[in-house]
């Protein structure tokens, strides 16, 4: 005789293709909609959502401001938690360095300029997004691959000692505010 | 297209940018800037201070990798030895100010090996890094002639077996760096120009093959470390019996616990006769009932180490 279980699967089924939806406005006030699994991933968001209280009732009607993301970031994260928002928590790490693969999927979603990734990482970083975060991490590391310090230097803007110390003079040889 | 520019990122996010670099990266980076190096210092303290030791490593390719406390270990610089490989091919990188371009190598067809200044130079770059004080060990098994022992500070252990010799002025200048080394497993010693006082001779431990018995009957003479462990072809019996009276009569070899001698089949030396030996020294059978004494030694170099 086969036991049934106590909760069908088809009830988890039904929470993924009903989920609860929020809205979030970016800072150049574009809306996007969010569901609950994928904003979870977003650790500021969360936080703010339990402490407004919003609910299923109430979420859509409650639009949620983010002054310090634009709607082109906006739209990647949104992307990027819905794409992960089923994820198997990552396990802790314990050893430099983390090793993961990054998928071809978040690949192609991060292969944007460097300005704009530079903004999407502050985004993430102010929405503490830590999964987009290793992501993001992850490809400016990639970017250090079998490059020279020369090289180095000039991926990542890193002034020569010389530069650094012709800014240093400059900066002690101009007068101060009441100078 | 534009740099993305580290300096410009908060603070935890450079140190998450950081953290998802290997280490070569990250020492690369170090390489680059002064004030970059100064930035890693602060953001990856944590990572450095899990580093127990720093090995040098010199087989069939060169490394150098950062051996954790947990026994894992990272690279920090890779470099294939007998031909210029990959990214370096024709790309001048300078560490502490020493060009690594074709000097990295050990010739086998040439006389001259520039290793031990690349070693040299990473060393002294990452006092900057890992501090001036952080453990180091040198494993060199290599074929070459004129090799010359990088001079490295704070090295506890070497393997060196270098073929077809190691000469005494290499020892020399090798030890003059790191005197105070606890263990080394030495092959193919020439010891004509090793001092009288070299700092071999007060090693803790040392292992050594000595195919042309030319270092063993000084280490019957000088050796003033603990433990001794010796494979020899050839052992003059009045070496052994000078040895063994200056031991027991606490002359010399006041920490001596163990000495070992193994000789060789080797039908061109003449055979020891162990009675002339026994009867020269007094040797004295101990009792059963005397407990000999136990000590504990190293007996091999102590690398244990598994990728990160």
């Amino acid at each position: 005789m086969s036991v049934e279980p106590e909760v069908p699967i088809v009830q988890v089924e039904e929470v993924r293709e009903n989920p609860v939806l929020y809205k979030i406005i970016s800072s150049d006030n574009h809306v996007f909609t969010i569901s609950e699994h994928a904003v979870k991933l977003s650790k500021t968001l969360w936080d703010l959502i339990t402490n407004l209280g919003l609910t299923a009732e109430n979420a859509l009607d409650n639009p949620i401001p983010v002054e310090n993301v634009n709607g082109k970031n906006m739209e990647t994260i949104v992307q990027f938690c819905e794409r992960h928002k089923y994820d198997e928590e990552e396990p802790e790490y314990t050893n430099y360095i983390r090793e993961f693969v990054l998928p071809e999927w978040d690949r192609q979603l991060l292969s944007i300029d460097n300005e704009e990734l530079f903004q999407l990482i502050l985004a993430t970083n102010y929405l503490d997004i830590q999964k987009l975060m290793d992501y993001c991490c992850r490809v400016i590391g990639d970017m250090a691959k079998d490059k020279t310090p020369e090289e180095l230097r000039i991926i990542y803007g890193i002034p020569t000692d010389a530069e650094d110390d012709a800014l240093e003079r400059s900066a002690s040889d101009s007068p101060g505010p009441s100078g | 297209m534009n740099p993305i520019r580290l300096f410009n990122f908060p603070y935890v996010v450079q140190r998450e940018i950081m953290d998802s670099m290997d280490l070569q990266t990250i020492f690369l980076l170090s390489i680059s800037s002064k004030k970059m190096n100064n930035l890693i210092l602060s953001v990856e303290k944590a990572r450095f201070n899990k580093i127990k030791y720093i090995l040098y490593d010199m087989n069939l390719e060169a490394s150098i990798e950062a051996v954790n406390y947990n026994h894992t270990s990272e690279v920090i610089l890779t470099m294939d030895t007998t031909m210029v490989l990959g990214i370096y091919k024709k790309k001048k990188l300078y560490i502490s100010d020493t060009l690594i371009e074709s000097k990295w190598y050990t010739a086998r067809r040439t006389k001259t090996a520039f290793a031990d200044e690349v070693f040299e130079s990473v060393q002294k770059h990452s006092y900057g890094l890992f501090g001036d004080n952080k453990e180091c060990k040198l494993d060199i098994n290599i074929y070459a002639y004129g090799f010359r022992l990088p001079k490295l500070k704070n090295v506890s252990g070497s393997n060196i077996h270098i073929v077809p010799s190691v000469d005494g002025k290499t020892l020399n200048d090798y030890f003059s760096a790191s005197p105070n080394q606890d263990f080394i497993n030495l092959f193919g010693v020439k010891p004509g120009k090793l001092k009288i006082n070299s700092k071999l001779y007060g090693i803790n431990c040392i292992h050594t093959f000595d195919g042309k018995s030319q270092i063993v009957p000084n280490l019957l003479r000088k050796f003033a470390g603990k433990h001794a462990f010796m494979i020899t072809l050839k052992l003059d019996h009045r070496d052994v019996i000078q040895f063994l009276k200056k031991w027991k009569s606490n002359e010399l070899f006041e920490k001596l616990e163990i000495l070992q001698v193994t000789l060789r089949d080797n039908s061109d030396s003449e055979p020891m006769n162990p009675v002339e030996i026994r009867n020269a020294i007094a040797i004295k059978t101990l009792s059963e009932s005397v407990n000999s004494p136990v000590y504990n030694c190293k007996t091999s170099f102590g690398i244990r180490r598994s990728a990160s």
